[in-house]
């Protein structure tokens, strides 16, 4: 069954797109992730065009991540101030990032620059993940060997120069007084990259506010996942107003494979322990980086690109 | 003088050639819904011939050129640099048409071409371009745009079913731009142009494509607030409906 997609202008395969939503759905329930930098390059080799795609799986993400924003918000397990921090100064890089966007879409670059992104960021994150979660798988075996407990991973060295900085703020829920300039940088970096890239940066989020800024585990995916919702909705606006390039019916399909999928995700998720989970999730990354860099790489059947640039 | 009136009355009303054509096009209107994946249009014509005129029917040729609504296109060569394929030095066109198709009753379409450009028919200079330029980057976008079917070259692609009346099949793939598509047919005989006719019919979205896409365009700030409601609406409702016990 095909539907013909009004933004993106072309007939599109609707299992086809409803089973990539659940399938990316699939493995964002298994491993506790958005999705939006599978998602996004999923598509973009399906055929849709990348200004398209990126665009329309950015309201997708908001989706996934509106329902468990929600629930972690009513048991409290959300800072509000430091989200709104977050928010506010995400809204800056989306609006940045949209701008950027666009004008790399009318200079025909846009495809360029996102396979060179996808494919550095992809590789530095999967290799990361891929050999922290080999060395623990390791650690365990030979912990299980000497009859000992496994222990748990490593926790990153105090980072002081974080706690130096002007301007600080008191964050009652997170129990915590710091420089404010920090998570204003992570604000605007993350969703200026997931503006652009199409992602929405959890996979970073997380870990950055746990490090870096020592956030408690508790209220970290609760307030990034409010985060993620809060700019991935500026960013869904910037792009419709700057490149006009959402497609709703698109991003509406999408959003129900992926409701769908996290579902079963989930509940697969239970079945594998957390290093494994860890290590084919890098192990995934990893290849979806390795796939844009072919591209980059290998000499393209076709020598000449084609973009329209005004209707 | 009262007979050397009807007679310059009569050498104004008909044409120096005295063969005219009447076209039809089987729709005026394509409606692009949410399972369009493409359509055909038929096109009919008679060549009407005064009484004075012998019948030269076989020597006739007619040319059908549809062109669609204007859009700029970037194309670019891809180069290798650092190791790396870039989109390097590229070309731009402004407004040239999106759907571009050219059939005749020659079996060569490029001879065709030529012809029109030597009758110094009104559409001459695109079709030559459609059909014989040989620009690399003019190349590439044209190779690209016949693989879409968006460009159309086909000689024999209009078909005399008897002396005087002819048909030509329009292809319109799913990948179509919305607007007005002018559809020109040209009478010809010997080099020489007889007549000419234009017609017009167009595509556009209907029911919900139609709404999204012109609200999208007009009203960008709503349509990217009503998508956010949306996702926030699915994500809740989709979050309650599959509540993890």
């Amino acid at each position: 069954m095909d539907l013909y997609l009004p933004i993106a202008e072309m007939p599109v395969s609707v299992l086809l797109v409803l089973a990539m939503g659940a399938a990316v759905g699939l493995i964002s329930g298994l491993f506790g992730v958005g999705g939006g930098f599978l998602m996004t390059p999923l598509l973009i080799f399906a055929g849709i065009p990348p200004a398209v795609a990126i665009a329309s799986v950015t309201p997708q993400i908001v989706a996934s991540s509106a329902s468990g924003a929600y629930s972690y918000f009513k048991r409290g397990q959300v800072d509000l101030k430091l989200a709104a921090i977050l928010i506010v100064s995400g809204a800056v890089g989306a609006v940045a990032g949209a701008e950027l966007f666009a004008i790399l879409g009318r200079e025909g670059q846009l495809t360029l620059v996102i396979a060179i992104s996808y494919t550095l960021f992809l590789a530095t994150i999967g290799g990361l993940t891929l050999k922290e979660a080999l060395g623990a798988i390791v650690r365990n075996r030979a912990a299980a060997k000497r009859g000992e407990r496994p222990k748990s991973a490593r926790r990153a060295g105090a980072h002081v120069w974080v706690h130096k900085l002007p301007l600080k703020i008191r964050l009652r829920r997170s129990r915590l007084y710091i420089s404010v300039l920090p998570i204003v940088g992570l604000g605007v970096s993350i969703s200026f990259l997931g503006t652009l890239l199409g992602i929405g940066g959890g996979f970073i989020m997380v870990p950055a506010l746990i490090y870096l800024l020592k956030v408690p585990t508790s209220v970290v995916v609760g307030t990034s996942l409010l985060q993620i919702v809060g700019v991935m909705s500026v960013a869904t606006v910037m792009h419709a107003v700057a490149s006009q390039t959402v497609d709703a019916l698109l991003a509406f399909i999408l959003m129900i494979g992926g409701v769908i999928g996290a579902q079963f995700g989930a509940s697969l998720g239970q079945a594998l322990r957390a290093e494994q989970l860890r290590a084919l999730l890098g192990l995934l990354v990893l290849a979806v980086g390795l796939r844009f860099a072919l591209n980059l790489v290998v000499e393209p059947g076709n020598l000449f690109a084609v973009t329209v640039i005004a209707p | 003088m009262r007979q050397l009136c009807a007679l310059l009355a009569l050498l104004v009303a008909t044409p120096a050639a005295a063969e005219t054509m009447v076209v039809a096009l089987s729709r005026a209107k394509v409606e692009v819904s949410s399972n369009f994946q493409g359509t055909e249009l038929a096109l009919f014509g008679t060549i009407e011939r005064d009484n004075q005129t012998v019948s030269r029917a076989g020597r006739y040729s007619i040319a059908v050129v549809v062109l669609g609504p204007a859009h700029d296109v970037l194309v670019q060569q891809k180069a290798r640099r650092f190791g790396l394929w870039v989109n390097a030095s590229g070309t731009r066109y402004q407004s040239i048409p999106s759907y571009f198709a050219f059939l005749t009753t020659d079996q060569n379409p490029a001879t065709a071409a030529e012809a029109l450009l030597d009758a110094n028919a009104g559409v001459a200079p695109t079709v030559h371009r459609f059909v014989r330029d040989q620009d690399p980057y003019f190349a590439a976008f044209r190779e690209q745009r016949q693989a879409e079917q968006r460009v159309i070259i086909r000689g024999n692609g209009v078909a005399k079913l008897t002396g005087r009346f002819f048909r030509a099949i329009i292809p319109l793939p799913g990948l179509v731009d919305d607007g007005a598509y002018r559809v020109r047919t040209i009478l010809m005989r010997d080099g020489v142009v007889l007549d000419t006719n234009t017609l017009i019919f167009r595509v556009a979205k209907v029911g919900l494509e139609q709404t999204l896409f012109a609200v999208s365009r007009e009203r960008p700030l709503f349509y990217g607030l009503g998508v956010v409601l949306l996702a926030l609406v699915t994500g809740y409702v989709g979050g309650v409906v599959f509540r993890r016990r």
